[in-house]
């Protein structure tokens, strides 16, 4: 994985100092808090409904086994002892005390980490798939450009009050695990026609008020024009994103007001002032980088393991976890294990400093040393031999960190909501908690299938509840929550946003909702169909019928 | 019947924090001086924002408060009612924890 050189340390170094000398001020009264906000902010540090959020930048969702135990320190000490994982792949800490952040910044830093543009109207932490540079069938690992438009993007002076804040992920599969088609720009890694890479642009996607699938722009832009086509797309939003409108500030709302053909054309006369100069990204460059994400030393293993197969036969809960969690890896005798952090009942996301050093000690022992985190707030030993998958999931068993339900009801997306968050307008996780309790049957989900839930606490959408297949959207009706259900919704390569099934269900009522949802999904199915097979088939009708016949 | 409490989070932890009637911040609710208008609560969230009581707070606002049956102050609305106590799914921590023991 990436290692900071010179610049990335001292920039990291300095920053920590800079902000330590801001929380001095503040405190002796020397900066007010209109002055101090924006700078507390630009550090990943917000103020919510109980105490301060720090975030913290997890790069392309990539953590050693050395950076996830500083992430537990970091809980233990800081904390109370425990981070919750977010769907920008990276990690939170709800209890912080302003004056400790300072110190917790520089243990951070220690580890090659910071929280750096996690906040504030500038170019976010980059995105990527989970399964990068493991997973079969990728064209390359997506992460190394990843980790050049981080270079390209952190303290651009051009680029770090932009109108609203921009999100950029990057994937280089066909199947869609990084969402990209939700994000202000999503990149796809491709081969044109002659067999080169480059790479295919989608711009104006996001979720929030107004959620749109981001049109393509330019199916192919080479490999040397990366950082060029990427500066053009971000001056013209720079120059023309609304400022005026907090709620129209998105490139999204730009795109979609001039139209995508005209705002390609737009990037493109911008281009051409600054394509084939300094911006273009030399091959040599881009081979440095390579070399931090070269494969690890795999060895030559049978595509099948014996005694794998027999502890399968042997245990049924084991065999349930392979089938579910365990994803085919590029490289035979080689597995990517999925992490549940949704054990039934649980806080989507969250992690107990003591599950952060199990994960660490395993990805030490058995992954390379590896720990990816996904947008769906579950992690990933990317690396696994498959003689060690037993001893694996018996590890993360102990630790409440191998429930067999990735992909499943119980494995939802979850924002903090109405209990930590200062925006949310009502409480996410405890609606995802009783669903999964409801949920919890593990054979019954199984005989569900892949179903994904989302849940946000408000319009901001930080559950990405547009793109589940069942969305679940928390509002204030007079001071109390109620919860309006979308159908349809998916963040894949066949990205759609979910449509509203009708008036919203209080508290009380949502969990019984959602399992009508599903009795009609189970009812109507033909076998093997998705439920966004059904919806598209047979509509949100039948829906409908058995969730407000009797109203 | 209803009235208004000013409320903020305290600078250094964030720790919510309401005003008393001897204008200082307090950790309990129950400490709050309960306004009758929401004029008077604005009126004391202007002088909350003065430079000198914002050493200490951040982002004052007023809030809807009602008596209890034995007078004591209750929070109107979820989100007044889960700043008070601490996030529901983690009954340990915020200021619940301190009540439980």
């Amino acid at each position: 994985m990436y290692r900071y050189d010179e610049f990335d340390r001292t920039i990291v170094d300095e920053r920590v100092k800079q902000f330590r000398g801001q929380v001095a001020r503040r405190v002796s009264g020397d900066l007010t808090e209109e002055q101090f906000r924006p700078l507390r902010l630009m550090n990943g540090l917000y103020l919510q409904l109980h105490a301060y959020m720090l975030r913290v930048a997890v790069p392309y969702g990539t953590l050693s086994s050395k950076q996830m135990r500083m992430l537990a320190h970091i809980a233990r000490k800081y904390d109370k002892g425990y981070g919750h994982f977010t769907t920008r792949q990276n990690i939170q800490y709800n209890w912080p005390k302003l004056e400790e952040v300072p110190d917790l910044l520089a243990d951070l830093a220690t580890v090659e980490m910071h929280a750096i543009q996690t906040s504030g109207n500038c170019i976010r932490n980059v995105t990527s798939d989970q399964y990068a540079g493991v997973a079969a069938g990728e064209i390359e690992d997506p992460r190394v450009y990843c980790e050049i438009i981080r270079q390209w993007s952190t303290f651009h002076p051009e680029f770090s009050f932009l109108p609203r804040k921009f999100k950029i992920a990057v994937t280089a599969s066909e199947d869609d695990r990084a969402a990209i088609r939700v994000h202000d720009i999503g990149i796809q890694l491709v081969k044109n026609a002659a067999g080169e890479t480059g790479f295919r642009f989608f711009v104006g996607g996001g979720l929030g008020r107004t959620p749109v699938v981001g049109p393509e722009i330019n199916s192919f832009v080479k490999k040397k024009d990366l950082l060029s086509y990427l500066e053009a797309i971000l001056r013209v939003y720079n120059q023309l994103g609304r400022r005026d409108n907090l709620y129209k500030a998105r490139i999204k709302i730009l795109v979609r007001s001039v139209g995508t053909g005209e705002f390609a054309e737009m990037v493109d006369k911008e281009w051409q002032f600054i394509k084939d100069g300094k911006y273009d990204l030399p091959q040599d460059e881009i081979d440095r980088i390579k070399a931090y994400f070269a494969p690890p030393a795999y060895e030559t293993l049978p595509a099948t393991d014996a005694t794998l197969k027999d502890k399968i036969e042997a245990n049924a809960d084991f065999a349930a976890w392979v089938k579910r969690n365990v994803a085919e890896h590029k490289v035979p005798g080689y597995g990517i294990v999925n992490i549940s952090l949704k054990p039934i009942g649980g806080i989507p996301g969250d992690a107990t400093a003591e599950q952060m050093e199990v994960v660490a000690d395993l990805a030490e022992k058995y992954s390379f040393d590896e720990v990816r985190v996904t947008h769906e707030q579950n992690l990933v030993l990317p690396d696994v031999k498959k003689s060690d998958l037993f001893v694996v999931w018996e590890a993360l068993s102990a630790s409440d960190m191998g429930t067999s339900n990735l992909g499943t009801i119980t494995d939802m997306i979850s924002c903090p909501g109405l209990d930590y968050c200062n925006l949310a307008n009502a409480r996410s996780i405890p609606v995802a908690q009783r669903i999964s309790e409801r949920f919890a049957d593990l054979s019954r989900q199984h005989d569900i299938g892949d179903l994904k839930v989302k849940i946000s606490g408000c319009i901001n959408a930080c559950g990405h509840h547009h793109v589940g297949n069942i969305g679940i959207l928390g509002v204030d009706k007079k001071g109390q929550e109620f919860y309006q259900i979308t159908l349809g919704g998916s963040a894949t390569e066949d990205a759609s946003i979910g449509k509203i099934l009708g008036p919203a269900f209080s508290y009380d009522e949502i969990v019984d909702a959602v399992e009508k949802v599903v009795d009609v999904y189970l009812e109507h199915r033909a076998p093997g169909e998705a439920f966004l097979g059904l919806v598209d088939r047979v509509g949100l009708d039948p829906f409908k019928e058995k969730l407000y016949a009797a109203h | 019947m209803t009235g208004y409490v000013v409320t903020a989070n305290r600078l250094d932890d964030g720790e919510v924090v309401y005003l008393t009637a001897d204008r200082n911040w307090s950790v309990s609710l129950s400490d709050s001086e309960v306004l009758a208008s929401k004029e008077d609560a604005l009126q004391l969230v202007s002088w909350s924002e003065e430079p000198e009581q914002m050493k200490d707070i951040v982002g004052p606002y007023e809030m809807e408060v009602d008596a209890g049956p034995n007078g004591e102050i209750i929070p109107l609305g979820q989100r007044e009612i889960i700043r008070a106590k601490g996030p529901t799914v983690h009954p340990h921590f915020g200021k619940q924890a301190g009540r439980n023991g």
